[in-house]
């Protein structure tokens, strides 16, 4: 059985911009689905006077600009915002909007480091990768300035490479891996550092074990075989499978 | 029922040879018919056109016939049929049908214009022998070229416009079956309003039945007129008889008019469809107040709906409205669809409480879990009530393009068992 929602709110005249995105935003279908993919990654800050009005004065919805000024007298939270928006909009279902509940839950039981973690793995998730390298650049001086055990920062790093790879950026990406593997000592941060190593100079590590070893001149080999685009897509896909297993893992 | 403030109704009975003109607003207790010359009883406006030669303006009624008279004009005629068989005149080569009908209906319509002009407009309702495609397509050209936006048009034929008439007077004229005597051309036709008091709204139907021409002898027309009405009231009760044409005029009316006259309610006159074109606007756009409904074969015959959710609440939302011309119907939505690309189309006969799905697969068209993709759907009927849909996938705006993808369906009028 197929769901459908009738979109009857107005078009704004005038959208809202998202500059830093270059997103233009332009009915309550759009607000709702940028919300809704956006999730763990939007922070209080978005929810501002400009945003109200821009809900107030384009797309006629009064109350709940209202309702949304009221949750900034009292601070609310980004998922407060966003839980307040799409349950006006009528478009989700009871158990997406659960779900919604769910994640500010979680967020709510982490410290500052991990919910930024959380929220540039969000970005990751959803192929931002400049966007999450930013933030894990940010989260990085944060935890040194904050004192926060070097060790800890192991995953921030990891995924910090995994970012890198994903952009084809090699040799940034196996800096990282390597900075990973030296702080947490897991193991998938230094298979994946020798393959970023590998992609980024075409040869031969020192310390390499043999699985790695055999990865390495599978790749080699590919090299010589595939055209370049190929090459390109199947290391994207392995490291595809690594970062979602480290995912896994953490 | 009456105009509410600010309303204003416009009925044109177009014919080939004759054009009628009403309008009625909140001002007024019922539709005023409007002639080419103010305080004379003389409604009728000839369908055609005089162009003065030399400086090459248009003139209607007498104006053009005196024009004529004189060897001053080029004087056009049938204007309707021309323009419906792009046929040019003979007369006046240069000037295509079209833009000479759309000269004679700017000039009649000026007649019944509000102060704001087209704008002011709340229906304007043109009133045709018979209402085809050709016709259909042919005054929607035209009333976009007055200025009129789609909903203000509304196209209909005479039998639509007696029965807006008829159920547009008190009650007891129409509590049981009216009757419509029409000599306006081949013979007398009879049309018969009928309406159902069981439902509600009350379903009302008009049929037609062709009698021949009557004879030149007044006496013997009468008689034969006479055989007439008697068999047609025969095993019917009726409350009201109308005349229209101008057949029934040259007062040879006897023995006719005493049998219309016994036990029911007569009346006579040349501008009934005129002004329940005006009535047919009204009703049109105050149909929740109305107490009847009216089925022909140029209306939608059932209502066709899509099941949308509003957060918990679930809901049929109207794409196509039972009653409906199928010109009126020009519609579009946007939708949000998940789960599954599948449209459902509920389709129900006014009154039923049972509903036939139509389910029309959208090929091609991915929906992962927890997605949603978003669906510009536009709607028309065509001819036999068949309901034509167009669905694209458009996306969110710069969010996410879409796959662009189109559909196209169309769904035949069919019968609930």
């Amino acid at each position: 059985m197929s769901k459908l929602w009738l979109c009857e709110g107005k078009t704004a005249e005038e959208p809202f911009w998202l500059e830093e995105e270059e997103i233009r935003i332009a009915t309550m279908e759009e607000l709702c689905y940028y919300l809704y993919q956006n999730i763990e990654i939007i922070e209080e800050a978005f929810f501002c006077e400009s945003l109200f009005l821009w809900i107030e004065q384009e797309l006629d919805q009064r109350l709940l600009a209202q309702k949304l000024r009221q949750g900034m007298e009292q601070k609310k939270s980004s998922f407060w915002y966003i839980g307040t928006i799409l349950t006006e909009s009528g478009y989700m279902t009871l158990e997406e909007l659960r779900g919604i509940q769910e994640i500010a839950v979680r967020f709510d039981t982490k410290n500052s480091l991990e919910r930024g973690k959380l929220r540039a793995d969000r970005m990751m998730k959803h192929k931002k990768y400049k966007k999450a390298i930013t933030e894990y650049r940010k989260l990085l001086k944060t935890a040194k300035e904050d004192g926060v055990l070097e060790k800890e920062t192991a995953p921030i790093w990891h995924n910090m490479g995994t970012g890198y790879a994903r952009q084809m950026l090699f040799a940034q990406g196996a800096e990282c891996f390597e900075k990973a593997y030296q702080l947490g000592q897991q193991e998938e941060s230094r298979r994946s550092y020798l393959i970023s190593y590998a992609c980024a100079k075409g040869e031969k590590t020192e310390n390499t074990n043999l699985e790695c070893m055999e990865k390495i001149q599978e790749l080699q080999q590919k090299k010589q075989s595939m055209s370049h685009s190929e090459y390109e897509q199947y290391t994207y896909r392995i490291l595809e499978q690594l970062g979602a297993e480290y995912l896994k893992s953490e | 029922m009456r105009p509410a403030e600010g309303e204003w109704y416009i009925g044109i009975e177009l014919g080939n040879r004759w054009t009628l003109v009403s309008c009625y607003q909140y001002q007024m207790k019922e539709p005023e018919t409007r002639g080419l010359q103010a305080g004379v009883e003389q409604y009728k406006i000839p369908t055609a056109i005089c162009k003065k030669k030399s400086i090459g303006q248009w003139y209607l009624g007498e104006e053009a016939k005196r024009m004529l008279d004189a060897g001053n004009g080029i004087y056009l005629e049938n204007l309707l049929e021309h323009a419906l068989e792009d046929q040019k005149f003979q007369e006046e080569e240069i000037c295509l049908p079209k833009d000479v009908l759309l000269i004679f209906l700017k000039k009649v319509l000026r007649l019944v214009l509000p102060a704001q002009g087209v704008k002011g407009i709340t229906k304007c309702v043109f009133s045709l022998e018979q209402v085809t495609a050709a016709q259909t397509k042919l005054l929607e050209e035209m009333a976009e070229q007055l200025g009129l936006q789609h909903d203000q048009l509304l196209i209909q034929d005479h039998r639509e416009s007696f029965y807006a008439y008829a159920v547009s007077q008190p009650k007891e004229l129409w509590l049981h079956d009216v009757l419509l005597f029409d000599d306006t051309k081949d013979g007398i036709q009879l049309q018969v309003l009928t309406h159902n008091p069981k439902t509600i709204p009350q379903v009302a139907k008009v049929t037609t039945q062709q009698f021949g021409t009557l004879s030149k002898d007044a006496l013997l027309q009468d008689q034969e007129f006479t055989k007439i009405v008697q068999e047609s009231l025969k095993g019917r009760i009726v409350s009201s008889v109308y005349l229209t044409g101008e057949g029934f005029e040259g007062g040879w009316m006897k023995d006719s008019l005493s049998c219309i006259c016994r036990g029911h309610r007569g009346f006579q006159g040349q501008n009934l469809y005129t002004r329940g074109a005006c009535y047919a606007g009204m009703l049109e756009v105050h149909q929740q107040e109305a107490a009847t409904v009216y089925f022909c074969e140029y209306k939608t015959k059932m209502h066709r709906m899509l099941k949308v959710t509003k957060g918990e609440k679930e809901y049929l939302y109207p794409i196509v409205e039972a009653g409906k011309n199928f010109h009126e119907v020009k519609k579009s939505c946007k939708v949000l669809l998940a789960q599954e690309p599948v449209l459902d189309i509920w389709m129900q006969y006014p009154g039923s409480k049972e509903a036939v799905i139509e389910s029309l697969q959208l090929e091609g068209l991915h929906l992962e879990e927890g997605q949603r993709c978003q669906l510009f759907i536009e709607i028309a009927v065509q001819a036999q009530d068949m309901l034509i849909i167009k669905i694209t996938d458009i996306g969110f705006g710069s969010l996410s393009s879409g796959s662009g993808k189109k559909w196209e369906f169309e769904i035949e009028g069919r019968d609930i068992s």
